[in-house]
């Protein structure tokens, strides 16, 4: 199942539609954007409504670089990934003072601020947004400014940060955050530094959003300070709980099938925010573990249904 | 003198609004002691505790771990002092295996858990010391249960299993018996009996028969203020224990 997903992924470009090479980069994006909330939301437990707040940064920041200094990749994508987390730990050591709606306020607050400033500054092209981003080289004359190249870029990106975001939350850093997110005084009685965690798991998902920023930064050729607004939080918090919180490779489901939707859905009606408001209901009332825990049960009632017959088959 | 006893109360006090939950209480236990704090409901018992492990600030007084001033301290590091404790209800990770729930606080004390590069599985050390004391508390077999789906005697065990698991010197029980049938008492007494004295043990408990079976020195609290501290011989025959704990009626039967 795997393998022929990675399979498809790789042979992609080779379908004529440049429009569909298109859409499946954003939602490798937005698929990182994503799994990079869940590491809060569906790992910590912690409900951050900012998290618009470092995709945006990591893409002015990859923006800015890649125009005024320049596009080498080796530059720009670690200013993007640095500011990020930077970003990430100042909003965080004042965030994680603070639980549950508080938190999600504060976190809200903050990216709002960042949202004003990047609106106001002039560097930043202000309302208008930054254009002219390039896409980043590698030097050499060897670049990814083809869409082709672009994606298979993209691809490996997210490849490697879902391997490395998997890793994580199998270490005993990412057990303890689960312990967190289970039961957080309890952590503190056995001796966890809980505050710590939080913030170390804070710092990292910036990073990671930012990241996807960059890189939703470069295939745009440019970024809006809409990027940083509230919206883009509420679509990372729906993309999680639509695919399935605390699964990783849920919210990376979540974000193809909004993505995917969207793109659908946009071409005919202005209305799309309205399905997948629908669509979003559904899944809270009716499918809460997300499009993960319906594969899980269509898988056990498909093993259930198997040994039945197994069963049937040695009766015979 | 200090420096002598495992833990030390000295003239602690907790106001909530008007009401003063505990008014100036001092005691000391000395290493490896089994101390019984009794008293009726809202005598104080459960906030001492919170006090000692720090889920609560005192109004004014201090307690002393090992001799060290811990009053000012976050729970975590009274914790990483040698502090454990257990919660009158259960305070567990429900949807957490029981192996889990043990081996969070195993690879604390064994320095891994802010390891971010190998899988947890692989720490061979934590999970063999977390098989280890699930098989001394006779969970092994329920390792990969949910910790919701044990059985209330089985939650109540791992709710020892859990702070046992940190190694503590002072171990602060809150009624661990609570809730549970006669032969799960026994068994819990049992286990809690034949930890080794390099442990201090502090209970907070009603059931009598737990409180003369492990306890070798008992404190009464009445209205947040010690009335009684003592052997269990002392405490027994105190009269003012008798009044206000036993019930004046009952005394000449006690």
């Amino acid at each position: 199942m795997i393998v022929l997903v990675l399979v498809l992924l790789v042979l992609f470009p080779l379908l004529p539609s440049s429009y569909a090479l298109g859409v499946l980069t954003d939602v490798l994006i937005f698929g990182l954007f994503a799994m990079s909330l869940d590491l809060l939301l569906g790992y910590t437990g912690l409900v951050s409504f900012g998290h618009a707040a470092f995709f945006g940064v990591g893409a002015y920041v990859a923006g800015i670089v890649g125009i005024y200094g320049g596009p080498e990749i080796y530059f720009t994508l670690p200013a993007a990934i640095i500011a990020a987390a930077l970003a990430a730990l100042v909003i965080g050591f004042f965030s994680i003072r603070t639980a549950g709606v508080y938190f999600l306020m504060l976190t809200l607050a903050f990216s709002q601020m960042v949202y004003a400033a990047a609106f106001k500054a002039p560097f930043a092209g202000g309302s208008n947004g930054l254009a002219g981003i390039p896409r980043p080289t590698l030097g050499f004359g060897l670049g990814f400014a083809d869409s082709i190249a672009f994606y298979y870029l993209v691809l490996a990106i997210v490849l490697a940060s879902y391997w490395t975001l998997a890793r994580l939350v199998a270490s005993p850093f990412g057990k303890s955050l689960r312990g967190i997110k289970e039961n957080e005084s309890r952590m503190r009685s056995v001796g966890y530094n809980v505050q710590r965690y939080k913030l170390a798991a804070f710092v990292i998902a910036g990073a990671f959003a930012g990241l996807a920023g960059a890189l939703r930064a470069q295939f745009n050729f440019f970024v809006a300070p809409d990027t940083l607004y509230w919206t883009t939080s509420g679509i990372a918090l729906v993309m999680v709980i639509i695919g399935g919180a605390g699964t990783l490779i849920g919210p990376a489901l979540g974000a193809a099938l909004v993505q995917v939707l969207q793109n659908l859905i946009s071409s005919y009606t202005e209305r799309w925010p309205l399905l997948l408001g629908a669509v979003f209901i559904l899944f809270v009332l009716y499918a809460p573990k997300g499009m993960i825990g319906l594969l899980e049960q269509r898988k056990q009632v498909d093993q259930e249904t198997s040994t039945q017959q197994a069963k049937s088959a040695n009766a015979l | 003198m200090t420096c002598l006893d495992a833990l030390r109360i000295d003239r602690l006090r907790k106001n909530f609004g008007a009401l003063a939950a505990l008014n100036g209480v001092s005691f000391a236990v000395a290493p490896g002691e089994r101390r019984a704090i009794i008293g009726p409901n809202g005598a104080g018992k459960s906030t001492l505790f919170n006090l000692i492990s720090g889920e609560l600030t005192p109004t004014s007084g201090s307690v002393f771990l090992n001799g060290a001033d811990l009053t000012r301290e976050p729970t975590y590091l009274r914790a990483r002092r040698g502090l454990g404790r257990t919660y009158q209800r259960n305070n567990l990770f429900l949807n957490l295996d029981l192996f889990e729930n043990v081996r969070l606080s195993i690879q604390r004390i064994l320095g891994t858990s802010q390891n971010i590069l190998r899988p947890a599985d692989r720490f061979e050390a934590v999970n063999q010391r977390t098989r280890e004391l699930l098989r001394q508390m006779g969970l092994l077999e329920q390792r990969t249960a949910l910790a919701k789906n044990l059985s209330y005697g089985a939650q109540r065990q791992l709710e020892i299993a859990i702070a046992l698991a940190t190694e503590p010197s002072v171990l602060l029980l809150d009624e661990p018996t609570a809730g549970m049938s006669p032969a799960e008492t026994n068994a819990i007494t049992a286990l809690l009996r034949d930890l080794p004295r390099t442990l201090t043990l502090l209970i907070i408990e009603h059931d009598m028969d737990v409180v003369f079976g492990l306890a070798e020195r008992v404190t009464v609290l009445h209205y947040g203020e010690v009335i009684s501290d003592g052997t269990v011989e002392q405490v027994r025959n105190d009269p003012r224990v008798m009044e206000v704990y036993l019930g004046v009626t009952t005394a000449a039967r006690v």
